[in-house]
């Protein structure tokens, strides 16, 4: 699946004024890419994510998955677009309080009206995979916050989306469970091949990625590639910026 | 004041969660209001119209033979302590027309009340237009609105004789008063259009010359009672047909059903109070729960308990206020037209004022106390949370113990309801229900779980789950709408009896016929010599004032009757009087009807003040009986009515005949008895069966009023929750779910909290009006157990349509949201 954003510009108004979050972006993702977006606060990273998602279109310009321009579709397509393709995970987990662990997991595929016994096994296949099989039938609130996120990416692939959209997805975490979350993002890349976009102001956890692609005043900085360049000395540079 | 700013600002900032809230204030004061108003104005307007008619005369001279000479009156005019007097003459005439007459039902007869002085202080009556002549007949505001009759307009009368008059011409209008018996509605046939002419006229129309059928008399007030009746008595001794009595009132209003009216209205009006509070309680539990975090923060920076408490209360007394100003105004209109169709099911057009001032206050207090009173549980709870709980966002602690007490105490005011005989028994019902109703939400929750998932599929199984582990938000508005339900079914089922009960009564074959003064033995022989007149008996009917037990006013009108002969018009009654009539033997003993005796507030064995011919009388309450709908009477011996009461003279008789309608009939068709009201049994039930369908209407209405309340009380917690849930909504839409899915969810939820206020309601209603039956609410009156099926699926559809509908709104806001904006949504 290949990702491509054209020219593409996000404007909100902020009172009076309008803003751009993103001016005429430009970027390609291809399939089974971990893609680490990267800069600083208010840079556009997150809405970014969200119009590649479907959450949301663009003011100008066009999102394309697999030559689909996204703002041709209508509601309900992109709807079903998004529970077909996408998985979503979030900073702060997003999971309902109401649902137990396995209906939280199971959400998307309840939206698809799968049969309950395909439910019940993928759940519990992907809950196994997460090491939450003995939380199954637990409420969110009584998980730490590594399980809770394991919970949200387990949700995230539940209907087997083409790709994972992860927006700052170890933000809430500390380091040893954040690392947790990264590993387990990289075996799901490398084992399932799946295509992973993550935004992160963290640089620890850009490095999981095999691109990065920086990101400042809505408009990519720079795109770089492990077999391109060296990651490390972009995170470097990327690092002075932030702590300037 | 920078609080009060703050308080003020925050009102602002969340504009639907105030307007919701400043609603259910309004709900609250209005309901208060309009059922206080109401009750006091209806009260205020018996009494006045009581005085009206009791106290306009002090004596009444009439005779045995009926009509008497007319040169009695000014014998009786020059009697020592007589102020003024007016002679008096009353029948009824078929009529042809009204000129102007605008009214599709028209008058079939008219009753002409001939007065030898209409400018006479003893009528008191109050031209509006037009002035009194020597010929012209006076007709009364109520009349020519209604008709569309002017001074100067004809009034026609179908000839009955050579030198009777064709037409008579309107020569004033009058303010309304108790004398004429007019409807301020186009009443049906049965009923006579009164109206006053000049006594010559009267006496022309009948042919009856220098005849009068009473002379009412005022007093001189200086000159004791008894040396006015002892000179009146001189007056007349020369003829023994004549007799002296003191007045009684002469009306035909029946207020029926009257104490039931206001146990209603006040239940209904406390549910308005409950309902309000328990939204007021609902919104407020919801804004401080999600203010926790804000809570704890103000904590960490030093806040104390009191002063969170503060923070809380200070918005709700500012929004308490808002909503008591627009209360009272929303108040004060509905208690304006209820009113006003009120009094127009009583059929009277007495002018009445509104009694708004204490209403007013009892309502602002209510207002303001109330709310802060619903709200202080979740604003006590809020301010006792601690820093790091709220800071860590862990849901609350189990409420087992204290769900435990409530479910105890519910069920004890639940059982407590049983042993009330009052419709009062409705408040801990209510309170017991509110108490048990998580347990039976779940319950019925349960049992509608394959109904929800059939109609709204996977989006339904998903909103029953959640709703099961968030039910109390779901719990208040369901117990709101159950409790209109509750009323709803109970009052149609009431009313279903009713009906059936007149339906089976309506068929003694008997007609009553009413005279304006004592029957003469002529007048029984002439009755007998009708054809198709089995049998006559004669008894006393008279309209007398009593006071309830604790009160000082002669506020309400006894219909009293002789006991001996009662009977005939009522079957039902005849065996449960039976047992009475040796007691009764005993003087100054009564027996009331059920609806009396509960209004009278005393038991048996106590004493009963009436207001009678003799002066004020204490009889002995001895038992009470049933009379269908026919309520509003008292029984005594004839021999207490004639020794005691001072009403020797039988003014009713009752014709046993084969076929009424023919012999009434008939006896319209005679025209110069001194006739007041012919009435047959089917009659009486038809008028009755009418008040009744006008008096259940207004408590319908009221009661639909409530449920509308109540889908406010909905809409509001479906708001809360659309905005509590806002996030979640959002990451559903985001993983997937579409925007119909999301209104399927939540009209699932709405489904849910309509059905298990339809089954609860119904079966909290059924059973209400079953143990009615069984416990002998009204004892031996035969009030049946009827299941009103259409009035049941009407509820159930009036619930759950009700319900979907107020979710309507939350959820086209809900997924109008945008998906980025929902899940940043705090």
């Amino acid at each position: 699946m290949m990702i491509v954003t054209r020219q593409v510009t996000k404007t909100f108004i902020n009172g009076k004024e309008p803003f751009h979050a993103l001016h005429q972006l430009n970027i390609k993702i291809q399939k089974g890419e971990f893609v680490a977006i990267m800069g600083p606060s208010g840079a556009g990273k997150s809405t970014l994510l969200q119009l590649i998602g479907g959450l949301d279109l663009p003011t100008e310009g066009e999102v394309l998955i697999d030559d689909i321009a996204m703002h041709q579709l209508s509601e309900k397509e992109r709807t079903l677009f998004r529970r077909r393709n996408v998985g979503f995970v979030f900073q702060d987990y997003q999971l309902i309080s109401t649902l137990t662990v396995e209906e939280n997991v199971a959400l998307p595929l309840e939206a698809d009206h799968v049969s309950r016994l395909e439910i019940k096994t993928r759940v519990l296949k992907l809950l196994t995979l997460m090491g939450l099989e003995n939380q199954a039938q637990q409420f969110p609130n009584v998980l730490s916050g590594g399980q809770q996120q394991r919970v949200a990416i387990a949700r995230a692939l539940a209907a087997n989306p083409r790709f994972i959209l992860a927006d700052e997805p170890t933000g809430n975490l500390d380091r040893k469970r954040g690392t947790e979350i990264l590993q387990l993002l990289t075996k799901l890349h490398k084992e399932e091949r799946h295509t992973i976009i993550m935004v992160t102001h963290d640089i620890l956890a850009a490095g999981y990625a095999d691109r990065i692609i920086m990101i400042k005043d809505g408009s990519v900085q720079s795109d770089t590639t492990r077999e391109e360049g060296d990651t490390d000395a972009i995170l470097a540079s990327f690092m002075a910026e932030y702590k300037r | 004041m920078q609080s009060w700013r703050v308080s003020w600002r925050n009102i602002k900032d969340k504009k639907v969660r105030s307007i919701l809230t400043i609603l259910a204030i309004v709900i609250g004061v209005a309901s208060t209001l309009a059922t206080i108003s109401m009750v006091q104005t209806t009260n205020k307007w018996i009494h006045s119209f009581t005085v009206d008619a009791f106290g306009r005369f002090d004596w009444l001279v009439s005779s045995e033979k009926g009509a008497f000479d007319e040169r009695w009156v000014k014998e009786l005019q020059a009697a020592n302590g007589v102020e003024s007097a007016v002679a008096e003459m009353a029948f009824v005439r078929p009529l042809d027309r009204i000129e102007g007459d605008n009214q599709e039902v028209p008058f079939e007869n008219i009753r002409l009340i001939g007065v030898s002085d209409l400018a006479s202080p003893v009528l008191d009556l109050k031209v509006v237009e037009g002035q009194f002549t020597s010929s012209g007949l006076v007709i009364d505001q109520v009349t020519s609105q209604l008709r569309g009759v002017d001074v100067g307009d004809r009034i026609y009368l179908k000839a009955t004789s050579p030198n009777a008059s064709s037409y008579l011409e309107v020569a004033a209008i009058i303010e309304n008063t108790s004398q004429l018996n007019n409807s301020r509605q186009a009443r049906d046939r049965l009923y006579p259009v009164d109206v006053f002419v000049p006594l010559a006229v009267a006496q022309q129309i009948t042919n009856v010359d220098e005849q009068v059928h009473a002379v009412m008399l005022i007093s001189d007030k200086s000159v004791s009672s008894d040396q006015v009746k002892r000179s009146l008595e001189r007056a007349i001794s020369s003829d023994p047909a004549l007799y002296v009595q003191r007045s009684v009132a002469d009306t035909q209003l029946a207020v029926r059903g009257l104490g039931e009216l206001y146990q209603t209205l006040y239940v209904i009006g406390g549910l308005g109070l409950l309902i309000g509070s328990f939204i007021m309680y609902s919104t407020v539990y919801i804004n401080v729960t999600e203010r926790r975090r804000d809570f704890s923060i103000m904590k960490a920076v030093g806040y104390t308990s009191l002063q969170i408490k503060g923070h809380i209360l200070r918005e709700v007394v500012l929004l308490a206020f808002i909503g008591s100003i627009i209360g009272i105004g929303v108040g004060a209109i509905l208690a304006i037209q209820l009113q006003e169709m009120l009094l127009n099911v009583f059929g009277n057009a007495l002018p009445y004022e509104m009694a708004l001032k204490e209403a007013v206050i009892l309502s602002i207090i209510a207002g303001i106390l109330l709310p802060v009173i619903a709200v202080w549980s979740p604003v006590a709870k809020a301010s006792e949370t601690s820093i790091s709980y709220a800071l860590r966002r862990v849901d609350k602690q189990s409420e087992g113990p204290k769900r435990k007490i409530a479910l105890m105490i519910g069920l004890l005011c639940i059982i407590g309801s049983l042993f009330i005989d009052h419709m009062i028994t409705f408040l801990p019902l209510f309170i017991g229900l509110a108490l048990i109703f998580p347990y039976l939400f779940r319950i019925v929750h349960w049992t509608i779980r394959p109904l929800n998932r059939l109609i709204f599929g996977r989006e339904g199984s998903m909103s029953s789950k959640q709703m099961l582990r968030t039910s109390r938000h779901f719990m208040t508005s369901s117990t709101i709408l159950s409790f209109g339900i509750t009323m709803l079914i109970y009052i149609s089922a009431l009313g279903n009896s009713f009906y059936m009960n007149l339906e089976q009564s309506s068929s003694t074959p008997v007609v009553t016929v009413k005279y304006a003064n004592a029957i003469s033995n002529e007048q029984v022989q002439e009755l007998s010599q009708i054809q198709g007149v089995r049998q006559i008996s004669t008894y006393a009917s008279y309209f007398l004032p009593w006071k309830p037990q604790h009160t000082q006013h002669w506020t309400r009108l006894l219909e009293l009757n002789s006991a001996e002969q009662s009977f005939i018009v009522n079957q039902d009654l005849s065996s449960e009087l039976n047992k009475y009539t040796r007691l009764l033997e005993s003087p100054n003993t009564i027996v009331l009807d059920r609806e009396v005796f509960r209004e009278w507030g005393g038991k048996e064995g106590d004493i009963f003040e009436l207001e009678t011919p003799s002066g004020v009388k204490k009889l002995v309450v001895i038992g009470t009986v049933g009379w269908g709908m026919a309520n509003n009477n008292g029984f005594v011996s004839q021999r207490t009515l004639a020794e005691s009461i001072g009403l020797p003279h039988n003014n009713m008789a009752i014709l046993e005949t084969d076929n009424p309608t023919l012999l009434k009939e008939t006896l319209l068709a005679k025209h110069d008895m001194p006739i007041k009201s012919i009435g047959t049994m089917s009659d009486i039930m038809f008028l009755s069966k009418q008040q009744l369908e006008k008096t259940f209407g207004i408590i319908n209405l009221i009661i639909y009023l409530s449920i509308f309340i109540a889908a406010i009380g909905i809409m509001n917690t479906m708001f809360m929750n659309t905005v509590e849930y806002a996030r979640e909504l959002g990451m559903m839409r985001a993983v997937g779910f579409t925007r119909w899915q999301v209104v399927k969810l939540l009209l699932s939820k709405a489904f849910i909290i309509g059905a298990i206020a339809a089954v609860i309601g119904i079966l909290v209603g059924l059973g209400s009006m079953y143990l009615t039956v069984i416990q002998g609410y009204y004892l031996h009156l035969p009030i049946q157990f009827i299941i009103p099926w259409k009035d049941l699926f009407a509820a159930a559809a009036t619930s759950i349509g009700i319900s979907l509908l107020a979710c309507l709104l939350p959820a086209y806001r809900a997924v109008n949201w945008s998906i980025a904006y929902a899940m940043k949504y705090e």
